[in-house]
């Protein structure tokens, strides 16, 4: 251990201080934030920058600070019975995600077997739901897309048919007609047939 | 030995840390205490939240000291163990050397591997 500094210690780097100024509790954040400042000072010039570094973002990465939130805020409401009365649902929330928090940091491979399940889950349903989202659910790219429909008929139908059934339609604003048909596309290489569509 | 009032091996040590450091228990000095006589390196939000529970409690009480600009101008917060907690600390320190009674070194004993 060395002894207390004499000029003013090292300052917190930026990222870090304002991630842990941002998560802890308001009560204790100040003292905090000073001990944070003189622990990375007591590493820098005992393990080097890089350990004393790697010491504080395990500090504003661990669940710790969070956990002293729920502490702290448990110390709050004592003194107000009537809130703490009212608060003893949340407080028992906040229990259970503690007890989680715990467990899973202790059994490191479940959590990580977990974690991974619950991703590839959420990865496939979100697949399937883009695939449904845009074949079925999403309204066609066009305007009043409620009004198209589609018509058809056994016989093969020319442009004159269709020009004759646009000319006497009452019941359709507009006709337009598509065909499918087979096209050879040839360059350098073996030639490949491809459907393609006539509108 | 009531629910919610004995001691975890984390409260233990850091009760203990709080007693050997008298005047100069503060989160560091403390982190640091520990880290000394037993190995164990704790982060500072660590040693918070076991002395705000022991602080819940009823074992130790705490005062924030005068800023100083060598921790840019951040208060320490001192932590002192109370008669409370000195009394739960040696209630403890029996239930121990109870349980302990009788049983040898492991170098003595026979003991599945």
């Amino acid at each position: 251990m060395t002894g207390p500094p004499t000029g003013p210690m090292q300052p917190l780097p930026s990222l870090p201080a304002f991630l842990l100024r941002l998560v802890l509790p308001h009560e204790y954040r100040d003292e905090i934030l000073g001990d944070a400042r003189e622990a990375y000072d007591n590493d820098v010039r005992e393990r080097g920058e890089a350990f004393a570094r790697n010491q504080l973002w395990r500090e504003v990465l661990s669940f710790r600070p969070l956990q002293l939130r729920w502490e702290a805020r448990g110390l709050r409401t004592r003194s107000r019975t009537a809130a703490s009365a009212r608060n003893k649902p949340m407080q028992s929330i906040f229990g259970d995600i503690r007890y989680a928090l715990r467990v899973l940091t202790k059994a490191r491979g479940y959590t990580a077997v977990a974690v991974i399940t619950i991703a590839l889950g959420v990865g496939a349903n979100t697949a399937i739901f883009s695939v449904i989202d845009g074949v079925l659910l999403r309204p066609l790219p066009y305007f009043e897309p409620e009004r198209i429909v589609r018509v058809w008929q056994e016989q093969t139908l020319t442009k004159s048919l269709l020009d004759r059934f646009e000319e006497q339609t009452r019941s359709f604003s507009g006709l337009s007609g598509t065909a499918t048909e087979t096209f050879s596309f040839t360059g350098d290489g073996e030639p490949e047939e491809l459907i393609g569509g006539i509108v | 030995m009531g629910k919610g009032t004995h001691l975890g091996e984390a409260e233990h040590l850091m009760l203990l840390a709080v007693w050997r450091l008298g005047k100069n228990a503060h989160g560091v000095t403390i982190r640091d205490e520990i880290a000394e006589r037993t190995g164990r390196r704790l982060s500072v939000s660590a040693v918070y939240v076991t002395l705000v529970r022991l602080e819940k409690k009823g074992y130790v009480s705490s005062f924030l000291a005068d800023p100083t600009p060598v921790r840019g101008g951040k208060a320490k917060r001192f932590f002192t163990v109370k008669k409370r907690g000195v009394a739960e600390l040696e209630q403890s320190r029996r239930r121990m050397e109870r349980m302990w009674e009788g049983l040898g070194a492991a170098s003595d004993t026979e003991l599945a591997s």
